[in-house]
């Protein structure tokens, strides 16, 4: 349909306070970095301290729970509150270094390959297709395997998995952005690569880089937790939230909690970063903005 | 031959080119990376013994020639021996795969069940209940980590409701709650995937020449719509179940105690039995392989406009 | 005669995040049976949303704020999905601009003028797909039974927007609605169109209200003539009578804008300026920013649309004045 909206300048998305989304996101992830900073303060006990005495008490609003140990403790005495907190840093940790070393590589390897296009870009564009078509784990696995595990074996294996999706896309961008009018009139005009690419492409880069980057550390902080859990991840004594999931697994039947706890702490920390990243589409696309509005007066009329 | 056969036959080379791009990929890791023999054999193995298996596993000859005998042996279907099971890895694998391909099916059959009403109506009624359910679950999907999923479904109706064994090989109820914790996040990608098509298509300016034509609203949608969705949706589809093969069977295998293919494979990661993980590795690639070209085929069916 | 549509005082805006815009403010129009009524106006003047309301298409962000469009008397619905109500589609149907992107690129053409058949004509599938072929050749496309089994995309152009008239006019309707169906095309093949649908309004007895930004294509096509600006019917009248000798000051720019054979006139000019930014529509006439006689009173007031000779009106305080030497 053609919208009548003929001669009315596009405007840039206004920040409101009423995007709940994008407020929660970054509450959530506030909290995950200071929780991940402050952790030695705020965490009540040492996470690795360990106290038979002290065996698989309930939290604090079940029978037998205390204050002292507001989210129980694990079969080791160990409080199950200090390990959720100093478990963040791994997460925070992982998905931070692999989105940066992935986002970096993907990102250069995409520039090149749109810059320098013929055979480099149908070489690079072919083997990111095969390592996109095997998606998942398996690959992980392998590598972990043959370097034995640890966080940085963690941080490389999702490394090498992730940085395709950032260089198809800067590829992408970088072709379609070369195509247009005004940059392809720089071109022509003489200007040099690098400042084709400092002036007009990077600023095209930006938005949908940053976006996928959100959507990546999701993925690492969920990959990173899958591998704990499977035993290939961190290694005791180290902390982190798969690694006490994968511990609590025996006792779900009578000490839930130990399960309970730390997946909560996944579940919200990606959750932050899913609405973080929903918003950022939204800021970086006025048509989707304009979509929302839409559909919310649509149901508001209902 | 005609169109479809060249069509069919590139598409199955190039599926060739991944799988064999994946044999490389793992020919790289554990080869050049790693150094197998120290990583199979325990650290108080003598010389004699690391010099036999260097031997046994081909690695005294030169790169080129052991990636040549690596493609040979997967091309005939050799996979050698685990060292774990002390028996043929392809007997392993025949033995696993079902249970594996069982999952995957009774899961996405599931998801796909869930997903084509849900992401319909959540489409069609924006706002209500249907929606609302599409969006949480969706964002659960997203958020929520499987095997987490998985052992919170054990404790609701194991432990307490006692409704459904916990984990383990068995009949239908043993099937019901991995395939659930692997099709719950995968409805609700796929719902939210065709709801947001579904709400693009309708919107496009066939749908508007449909509505004008004077067809009733069922027929806009059915005929209309949903063809041109299914392109999209099926991809999707796909994307799960490869995704479900290559990782998230790995993961609700371990937390259900299922013995397919997946937990197998990280049994042989604990047990530095790397020839049996390539092994896994190889024919899940081909399984991925052979999902895509399901997909392109189908792809071409629906779509005319797809270049040969 | 009495009208076969009628449209009431019709105003449609779109809700925007920055305000409502005006696409329509307020436009009564009607169309009798066998006439061919051309609307005119520049890109953005409401013309399109005019025509997908009447056929029950407007859809949020764009929403009616009042007015009424009758089929011989009868109200239609023109709110939210209005199709499928034995009158659009089946007594009056459209062509769109661009069939390319009109045609469901899945669907086979012949597919889709069968399904009109079998959904207002009650035919069979076999006695649609004979009829469907009939239509192609009443359309002027070669090869029907053959062109029925291909997709859109296996069309040119010009044999798209064939088909796509064929589709239009599967129902037999009496009035067919043509929303710039000449604009995606070459100019050889939008002449072609142009004489194709005259000579089916001729043969078929077809009411047609023709909706273009080209006043050229209104003279070789329509009966009557509505010039539409800023979402308001600012002129009307018979066709001839109007480019004879235009009421309205915006009716005299396009004229003069448009190139004649008849006249030998030397240059072609623009009317300077764009139209009004619908958000801030100014207090007067809409047109007063880019019209030279425009007046303080012009810009005070805004003119109401007034007959200004027999089956004329326009909206201006100084009607038929030259504006432009």
């Amino acid at each position: 349909m053609s919208v009548a909206v003929t001669g009315v300048a596009p405007r840039r998305h206004r920040w409101r306070w009423r995007d709940q989304a994008a407020v929660i996101g970054l509450g959530l992830l506030a909290l995950l970095v200071a929780t991940a900073i402050l952790a030695p303060e705020l965490a009540p006990f040492d996470p690795t301290a360990i106290s038979i005495r002290e065996r698989l008490r309930p939290p604090v609003w079940l029978d037998g729970g205390s204050w002292r140990h507001p989210f129980g403790t694990d079969h080791l005495g160990r409080d199950v509150l200090s390990r959720v907190i100093f478990g963040t840093r791994v997460s925070l940790i992982a998905g931070v270094s692999v989105v940066a070393i992935a986002g970096v590589f993907g990102t250069v390897v995409g520039l090149v390959a749109g810059f320098v296009g013929g055979r480099f870009d149908a070489l690079v564009m072919r083997w990111v297709e095969v390592h996109v078509a095997f998606p998942g784990l398996l690959l992980a696995l392998l590598i972990i395997a043959v370097l034995d595990p640890s966080l940085l074996t963690v941080i490389i294996a999702l490394s090498i998995n992730g940085w395709m999706v950032f260089a198809r896309l800067v590829r992408n961008i970088v072709l379609s952005t070369r195509a247009l009018p005004y940059v392809e009139a720089a071109e022509v005009i003489g200007c040099r690569p690098p400042r084709v690419i400092f002036r007009h492409i990077l600023p095209n880069l930006a938005a949908p880089v940053m976006t996928l980057a959100v959507l990546e550390f999701a993925r690492v902080v969920l990959a990173e937790a899958a591998l704990s859990f499977l035993g290939v991840g961190i290694q005791p004594p180290a902390t982190s939230w798969g690694l006490d999931v994968a511990g609590g697994r025996n006792y779900l039947f009578n000490a839930w909690w130990l399960v309970t706890f730390p997946g909560l702490a996944i579940t919200f920390t990606v959750l932050g970063v899913n609405f973080l990243a929903s918003w950022l589409r939204v800021v970086f696309d006025p048509h989707e903005g304009e979509k929302r509005f839409a559909r919310s007066v649509a149901n508001r009329e209902s | 031959m005609n169109e479809f056969g060249w069509f069919f036959v590139r598409r199955v080379l190039q599926g060739a080119v991944v799988v064999l791009g994946v044999t490389a990929l793992v020919f790289v890791f554990t080869r050049l990376i790693g150094d197998p023999v120290a990583i199979m054999l325990p650290l108080e193995a003598t010389e004699a013994e690391r010099a036999q298996l260097r031997a046994y596993l081909g690695l005294d000859r030169s790169l080129g020639l052991q990636f040549l005998e690596f493609l040979r042996q997967l091309t005939v279907l050799e996979f050698g021996d685990s060292f774990w099971q002390r028996r043929p890895n392809v007997e392993i694998i025949v033995e696993r795969l079902p249970w594996t391909l069982l999952l995957v099916g009774a899961s996405m059959t599931l998801a796909v069940v869930l997903a084509l009403p849900l992401g319909t109506i959540a489409a069609l009624y924006p706002g209500r209940l249907p929606d609302r359910l599409t969006s949480f679950l969706s964002l659960a999907g997203l958020s929520i980590p499987l095997f987490w999923l998985g052992l919170m479904l054990i404790f609701l109706f194991a432990a307490k409701l006692q409704w459904l064994p916990s984990s383990g090989p068995g009949g239908l109820a043993h099937l019901v709650l991995p395939s659930v914790t692997l099709a719950l996040p995968a409805a609700g990608r796929i719902a939210m995937l065709l709801r947001s098509t579904l709400i693009d298509e309708l919107n496009a300016p066939y749908v508007r020449t449909a509505i004008a034509k004077g067809l009733p609203a069922r027929r806009v949608i059915t005929v209309h719509t949903f063809i041109n969705a299914a392109v999209p949706v099926l991809t999707m589809i796909g994307w799960e179940v490869t995704r479900a093969l290559a990782g998230y069977t790995i993961v609700v295998e371990t937390v259900f105690a299922w013995p397919g293919l997946g937990l197998v494979a990280v049994q042989a990661i604990q047990r530095d039995d790397l020839v049996l993980v390539q092994a896994i590795v190889f024919v899940v690639a081909i399984l991925v392989v052979a999902v895509n070209l399901l997909l392109d085929v189908a792809h071409r069916l629906i779509d005319p406009r797809v270049k040969l | 005669m009495s009208a076969l549509l009628t449209i009431e005082d019709l105003a449609i805006e779109f809700v925007t995040r920055r305000g409502n815009v005006p696409a329509v403010r307020g436009v009564s129009l009607h169309v009798t049976p066998g006439e061919s009524l051309g609307l005119v106006g520049e890109s953005g003047s409401g013309k399109s949303v005019l025509a997908h309301t009447v056929m029950g298409l407007l859809r949020l962000p764009g929403r009616v704020r009042r007015g009424q469009v009758r089929w011989k008397g009868e109200a239609l619905s023109i709110e939210g999905h209005a199709g499928n109500d034995g009158v659009r589609g089946r007594q009056m149907s459209i062509v769109f601009q661009d069939a390319l992107a009109a045609l469901n690129p899945l669907l086979t053409v012949g597919r889709q003028i069968e399904e009109v058949l079998e959904q207002h004509r009650n035919l069979s599938r076999s006695a649609a797909r004979e009829r469907a072929t009939e239509l192609l050749t009443l359309v002027g496309i070669p090869d029907p039974a053959l062109r029925l089994r291909g997709y859109p995309h296996e069309f040119s152009g010009g044999m798209r927007q064939r088909a796509m008239i064929a589709m239009a006019l599967a129902a037999e309707p009496q009035l067919l609605i043509a929303d710039e169906p000449t604009t995606a095309l070459d100019v050889t093949i939008q002449a072609q169109i142009i004489y194709l649908l005259r000579d089916l309004q001729a043969r078929l007895g077809l009411a047609m209200l023709f909706i273009t930004h080209d006043l050229g294509v209104i003279a070789a096509m329509c009966d009557r003539l509505a010039v539409i600006y800023a979402g308001r019917i600012v002129e009307s009248g018979p066709a001839s009578e109007v480019f004879a000798r235009p009421a309205h000051p915006y009716t005299m720019g396009l004229l003069r804008s448009t190139p004649r054979l008849d006249t030998d006139r030397e240059r072609l000019t623009s009317v300077d300026g764009s139209p009004p930014e619908l958000l801030d529509l100014p207090v007067g006439c809409a047109f007063a920013l880019r019209c030279p006689l425009a007046d303080a009173r012009c810009r005070a007031e805004d003119p109401r649309l007034n007959d200004v000779a027999t089956g004329r009106t326009a909206a201006c305080f100084r009607p038929f004045t030259p504006a432009w030497p």
